[in-house]
């Protein structure tokens, strides 16, 4: 399987109805999958049955590690993913060295070398106690421990919180390291737009608990370019031309259903787009009527 | 595109569009065309690991590894195990020929296109050409 996992059906309703439903994608070795959603739209949620810390009603999630199967929260996958979150625990007068000694333990490829290079690459000293830890280096550690254990896969759940652009650019260039041999993936979720169009290789959009949408970050960008147009010109176009409209104050844009007829039929060159401006217009925007 | 890195080392250079009207991989399987038509990618030269180009130019790895496999297909680029991508000794000129021959076709359209568009004749299009091919 090239798969490093698969996801089908995932399904998890809360007693308030919101979770998520019926999500289903493939995850490429040697990948990054970029995740990107509104607060509320079921990410975490998605991200912790994957973790097997949320049991999930229906659906099936199914990793491959070197040709072995899991797909249960056994220790073996746990051993195998490296996770970020927003969660922190550790007690106060620990240290990182204190923090290594754990791990060693719970871990079965405890990597202490590569942890305390990773340390200090990130500029985190190693003898500080936790509990003096800015928002910042609370983030290296939790990275630099997701990647000390020959995980294959990361889950990487706004992995970048507090750090400064010095200390993301190195956590970036670690990612990015750690997919170079073709066999590890990550998957990642980021309100920072910019890094997500950077990083990722394809990239999901959840909405509502679904998924809206998953692409090569490189198709999807240009099967969704961005024109900008006036009321008039609109008014000369066909309804069944147009995917999204989007009026600002004083200016209007449009997604095309497809960019190369559009802007050849109507002379039109796309803006200058980026991401966030393409989610932004699909989310926010309005169909044709 | 290509520039000088160290004591002896060539290292390829890539540009990419993202608002061009070609995709991506569109943009890498010319550019690397372009670079073993004009010779500065030679039979037996390495290729950049699907991975790093795609770091480099922030695009997507399956952008890259489509560029790669069509190059494949069309015999341009081959791939081992261990030793990555390079441009493959079956090459034949002529198969790099009329991918150049269709680039400059598809060009060449364009220019016709814009050319009607605003009402230019073939002789003042001819008259340019010429103009600009003398200059170039």
């Amino acid at each position: 399987m090239t798969n490093a996992l698969e996801v089908r059906n995932l399904t998890k309703v809360y007693n308030t109805g919101k979770g998520i439903r019926d999500i289903s994608f493939e995850l490429s070795k040697g990948t990054i999958l970029g995740i990107i959603g509104l607060n509320g739209a079921g990410k975490t949620t998605m991200l912790n049955c994957l973790t097997g810390f949320l049991k999930y009603d229906s659906g099936e999630i199914q990793y491959d590690f070197n040709g072995e199967r899991y797909n249960k929260a056994t220790p073996t996958l746990l051993d195998n993913l490296g996770i970020v979150s927003s969660e922190y625990g550790y007690p106060d007068h620990f240290t990182a060295k204190t923090i290594s000694h754990i791990m060693s333990s719970t871990y079965r490829a405890w990597d202490k070398k590569r942890f305390f290079e990773i340390l200090a690459h990130l500029d985190l000293d190693k003898s500080l106690k936790t509990g003096k830890y800015s928002s910042g280096m609370k983030t290296k550690l939790a990275i630099a421990i997701a990647l000390s254990h020959n995980a294959k896969i990361l889950i990487l759940d706004e992995a970048t919180r507090g750090l400064d652009v010095k200390a993301s650019s190195r956590v970036r260039e670690l990612l990015y390291a750690h997919v170079s041999n073709g066999e590890n993936s990550i998957i990642l979720t980021s309100h920072i737009m910019g890094e997500i169009e950077r990083m990722s290789d394809t990239v999901m959009l959840i909405e509502d608990g679904c998924v809206q949408f998953i692409n090569n970050k490189d198709d999807l960008l240009y099967q969704h370019k961005i024109f900008q147009i006036t009321s008039s010109q609109l008014m000369e176009m066909d309804k069944k031309e147009i995917n999204k409209v989007k009026r600002e104050d004083h200016a209007l844009y449009v997604i095309a259903k497809d960019p190369k007829a559009f802007g050849d039929k109507y002379k039109l060159e796309a803006v200058s787009s980026s991401l966030d401006r393409v989610i932004e217009i699909i989310l926010e925007g309005d169909t044709f009527q | 595109m290509l520039s000088f890195y160290g004591r002896w080392c060539y290292i390829m250079e890539f540009i990419v569009n993202p608002n061009s009207k070609e995709t991506i991989y569109e943009q890498i399987i010319f550019q690397i065309k372009l670079a073993i038509a004009n010779g500065e990618l030679k039979i037996g030269d390495g290729i950049p690991s699907v991975r790093s180009l795609a770091k480099s130019l922030s695009v997507s790895t399956l952008s890259v590894q489509r560029a790669y496999s069509e190059l494949q297909k069309e015999g341009i680029i081959e791939s081992t195990e261990g030793k990555g991508n390079y441009v493959s000794a079956n090459l034949s000129k002529s198969s790099l020929k009329d991918a150049l021959i269709k680039a400059v076709e598809e060009e060449a359209q364009r220019v016709i296109s814009i050319a009607k568009q605003n009402g230019i004749e073939l002789n003042e299009l001819k008259e340019l050409i010429q103009i600009l091919w003398e200059d170039f």
